[in-house]
């Protein structure tokens, strides 16, 4: 019986074998004399000057196969092998004989899978021909045609399915040739929307978005097997059936990517490297997973306790905390279930629970390049789309109330990346000004920047900052010229863009303090500076107060050295990894002042880990340092001012300074980091 | 003792809105033919997919040969088959590779009958079926239908549409396998002379509804038609026992009744009938009896 019903599956699928494997070996000559006429400026389309038979034939031509040829037989040929019998009338001859449906349904799908796999072949080996007789394959070889030869078979398999269950549902193979098209292009459709608005939604590297739809596929042979050889022989209720398992699964997909996406997403959260934001006060920190550009998630964390609060979706791009420590911006793109949107926007959380207290959402012609928070109000730069300024983006500077949720303008302009924004432990916010030197070459014409101060109450930016005879200071240093008190800034060398910035006081930058200093230098509270310097193999640190001798405080060799400042300066994290040959130095940078390296100093070793007390002047050394090696993917950041985060793949851990050792796992636990 | 090959019991089936078939009970006896008469739309091929398990029922119970065709449709199919008028054989087959195709389907396949009733009605196994007249379309699927062996034939208007000739001939087969076989025959037709012809047993269905069902020859000899002719006008408004059809014009009165002559002459005569002839009347002129008397109102006595 099985013969016989194959036998006359086959011989139904005869026309559209032939005519597939006709229409495969029409098509290099139709590509060809299409291009030939081209040329000729026969075609109404247009004039062609030239054509490369080659590229037409290993480039085109499989194309064609793929996207056109291959995907319509599948559907033709389910078409035919499925609904073609109740459309002529004759599906009731095996209805009214001693024949399982099954068996019927199985010869179909034999019968058609084979004329389908027939009719690949024959063509791609058509084409193959035909295109190995225009020369041999350009550079990349074969390789393409493999690509776009798979891609063909995908295609032609959702096409298939598709066209399997659309025959089995209606009777008009027309109708099963659309419906078919549209049914295998919805899996496809639904991983595209899924994995683009989805992507953190991931298991591993496999985006959950491109996961789920697949069930569709199944789905699609039982609901075509259901309607086919289920139920009244008669044909009643077989759409009912076969859309009751279409609609069935996909609503279960659906509420499983409804269900797994938000939890994929947060515990990929978990995954990898993570950065943390100490909130000013230290009661609160923020700790958001590394993803590729963004931020992909992260929580509010109780800075004492270890424990996390409020999950924010990713993707983030900036985290700004209040100078009280109480609420939290949020740059970010998340939207539902770990969606994300099209349009950016400011949520203010709350720094204790992380709960959302308002958002400031942005125009789809608008992203945020900078957010600081000043003490009373938040300050954002905001960029206009390249494609809207046709060119250059312009920036703006602007002004959010978190509390009325007003959002008002400066006036305050530029292009590009030009300006950033500053804050400072005061709550004052800068506004920082790329400043251009013309005269320079084009590498080193970005040289320095102004400082704006932002009034945020009148919603207004003030003049640059000038010194005493009204010229506007030319700040360097990329992350704070200005000192905590304002009486001195780190200004531009008049050696140069690569020469060390100079010390001076802002009434009179043209008379230095004497002072140089090297590109890493940070304020500390009362003036001080702290930066460390190389010098071959030496490696020292720093400390000082502008106009008096500094204080070198350690000392290694064959070291590459981190300093951290804690939140409000008070503490110092000092990490020391080996540097075998010297520390990593920019040889064209001019050399320190060797007088600094003379005096006789403690000598550290490495690797080690210290914390230095600036107030108490000494150092805490913390046992077993967290990273021994460069590329070791851990490292350490401040989670609060006496609190110190350690990060590795997947795990953040607390521990505080005053009782090394002792550690509160945030993320992951003791056994991650082994 | 074997089961009768077809019990009806308060079958219902709908198709949408339609109701095709209400409450329809009735057992066709072994190894007789049931001649199954209405007008187009009257439930009559719904019945035969009923009892071959195509169709299942809203309710209540069919059985065929004593199965379930819901549960067992294959048993069902392979001992039961069916002959329709618009025979649904694929067009592209030759005469003999559908012979081969079908022979390949059933167990109980008799290739030599095949055979040999294909010589007997003059088919060319070379010829495809689009390649036949309508009336070789339908002998072919006789030739598939009996070769089957069945012990149930369904008989789906099979001669419709042919002409007189093929007519006899495909019933005469249809006859001669039934009587080879000892098996039972439902023959749902329209054309009543061809039941009448062949049937044992007659149902008339109208509307999903039986209206009337017995005996051939009972029917026949119970059904009677009976002429009055009145001294002054005809009692249009009489009350009779039986009455399928009551007709009348002036003084005359025509009465078609299931109550026997006897009876309906007598019961005239009390009426005051002059005269009374009382006649035996054909199938068909008691089916469109019946058929004329459940008319809506307003046009039966036009």
């Amino acid at each position: 019986m099985h013969k016989a019903l194959f036998w006359k599956e086959w011989r139904q699928l005869a026309l559209i074998r032939w005519g597939g494997i006709a229409l495969g070996a029409v098509l290099p000559v139709a590509f060809t004399a299409g291009a030939e006429m081209a040329q000729r400026g026969l075609l109404p389309t247009g004039k062609v000057d030239a054509y490369a038979p080659r590229d037409l034939m290993y480039e085109v031509l499989p194309a064609a196969l793929a996207l056109g040829l291959w995907p319509l037989m599948a559907l033709l040929c389910t078409a035919q092998a499925f609904s073609a019998d109740r459309a002529a009338g004759t599906e009731s001859f095996l209805l009214e004989r001693p024949v399982p449906r099954p068996f019927v349904w199985r010869a179909r799908l034999f019968a058609s899978v084979l004329t389908l796999g027939i009719v690949m072949a024959v063509t791609a080996m058509i084409a193959a021909t035909a295109a190995s007789m225009t020369g041999p394959p350009p550079e990349i070889g074969w390789s393409r045609w493999a690509i776009l030869a798979a891609a063909g078979v995908g295609i032609a398999l959702l096409a298939y399915l598709g066209g399997m269950v659309a025959g089995s549902l209606i009777a008009a193979p027309l109708g099963a040739v659309l419906l078919g098209a549209v049914l295998g292009a919805t899996p496809a459709l639904l991983v595209g929307q899924l994995a683009s608005v989805f992507p953190y939604a991931r298991v591993g590297i496999v985006f959950l978005g491109a996961v789920l739809p697949m069930f569709l596929l199944p789905a699609y042979v039982a609901a075509s097997w259901l309607s086919c050889c289920r139920g009244e022989p008669g044909g009643r209720g077989r759409v009912r059936r076969g859309v009751t398992i279409l609609s069935g699964t996909l609503a279960g997909v659906l509420v499983l990517f409804v269900v797994f996406a938000p939890v994929s997403t947060r515990a990929n959260s978990r995954l990898g490297l993570h950065s943390v934001f100490p909130s000013p006060t230290g009661q609160s920190a923020f700790v958001g997973s590394i993803a590729t550009t963004s931020f992909g998630g992260g929580w509010i964390v109780d800075v004492a306790s270890g424990s996390k609060h409020g999950f924010v979706s990713p993707p983030i791009d900036d985290v700004a905390w209040s100078p009280d420590g109480t609420e939290v911006a949020i740059v970010t793109w998340s939207g539902p279930l770990g969606s994300v949107r099209s349009h950016e926007r400011i949520d203010i959380r709350s720094g204790r629970d992380g709960s959302r207290l308002r958002s400031f959402p942005l125009t789809g012609d608008e992203s945020l390049v900078s957010v600081a928070w000043a003490k009373d109000g938040l300050v954002a730069i905001v960029a206009e789309s390249l494609t809207r300024m046709h060119g250059k983006s312009r920036v703006r500077v602007e002004v959010f109330d978190p509390k009325s949720g007003k959002r008002r303008a400066t006036g305050f302009e530029g292009t590009g990346w030009t300006l950033h924004l500053l804050g400072d432990a005061g709550g004052q916010v800068f506004v920082r000004e790329m400043a251009e030197d013309p005269t320079a070459g084009p590498d080193e014409r970005a040289r320095g920047y102004f400082l704006h101060p932002v009034n945020v109450s009148e919603s207004a930016v003030g003049p640059a900052l000038t010194d005493g005879a009204g010229r506007p200071v030319k700040f360097a240093g990329w992350s704070g010229g200005l000192s905590p008190t304002g009486r001195f800034a780190r200004v531009v060398s008049p050696q140069g863009a690569r020469g060390r910035p100079v010390i001076a006081p802002i009434a009179d930058p043209g008379q230095p303090t004497g002072w140089v200093s090297p590109p890493w230098a940070r304020w500390l509270p009362g003036d001080r500076l702290v930066w460390r310097d190389d010098l071959d193999h030496r490696t020292r640190m720093f400390i000082g107060t502008p106009g008096e001798r500094p204080t070198p405080v350690r000392e290694w060799e064959d070291a590459q050295v981190g300093i951290e400042p804690a939140p409000g300066g008070k503490a110092l994290f000092v990490s020391v990894l080996p540097a075998v040959g010297g520390p990593a130095t920019d040889p064209e940078r001019s050399r320190p002042d060797p007088a600094l390296f003379e005096d006789p100093i403690e000598r550290g070793t490495a690797p080690e880990e210290l914390v230095y007390l600036v107030d108490e002047a000494r150092f805490v050394k913390i046992a077993n340092p967290f990273s021994a090696r460069s590329n070791d993917l851990r490292y350490t950041q401040w989670a609060a001012p006496e609190t110190l985060a350690r990060v590795a793949p997947g795990v953040v851990v607390f521990e505080d300074v005053k009782e090394p050792g002792k550690r509160r796992f945030v993320i992951g636990g003791p056994s991650d980091l082994e | 003792m074997s089961a009768p090959p077809v019990v009806f019991e308060n079958v219902t089936r709908r198709f949408g809105t339609t109701v095709a078939l209400d409450g329809v009970g009735f057992t066709v006896a072994p190894g007789s033919i049931l001649g199954l008469v209405g007008r187009n739309g009257a439930g009559k091929t719904t019945a035969l997919r009923l009892a071959l398990g195509t169709l299942w029922p809203d309710s209540g119970s069919v059985r065929t040969l004593g199965l379930d065709p819901v549960t067992r449709g294959q048993d069902v199919a392979t001992r039961v088959a069916l002959l329709s008028e618009e025979a649904a054989l694929y067009p592209w087959m030759t005469v003999g590779e559908i012979l081969k195709f079908t022979g390949a389907l059933h167990r109980r396949w008799d290739a030599q009958l095949a055979t040999r009733m294909s010589a007997d009605l003059d088919l060319d196994p070379a010829k495809k079926i689009r390649q036949l007249s309508r009336g070789t379309r339908a002998k072919v699927a006789l030739v598939l239908a009996v070769a089957a062996r069945p012990e149930l034939l369904l008989l789906d208007d099979p001669t419709a549409g042919l002409d007189p000739l093929v007519r006899r001939e495909v019933l005469d087969g249809v006859l001669a396998a039934v009587a080879d076989e000892g098996g039972a025959v439902v023959y749902a037709s329209h054309l009543v002379h061809d039941v009448e012809r062949v049937a044992d047993q007659v149902i008339v269905l109208d509307g999903g509804v039986i209206t009337l069902e017995g005996q051939l020859e009972a029917l026949k000899a119970r059904i009677r038609r009976a002429r009055a002719v009145f001294d002054g006008d005809a009692p249009a408004g009489a009350t009779l026992s039986g009455v399928i059809e009551v007709l009348c014009d002036g003084h005359v009165l025509t009465v078609t009744a299931d109550s026997g002559g006897e009876e309906l002459e007598a019961r005239l005569r009390t009426l005051g009938a002059r005269e009374v002839i009382v006649e035996p009347i054909p199938l068909e002129e008691i089916l469109v009896a019946l058929l004329r008397e459940r008319r809506p109102k307003g046009v039966a006595h036009a």
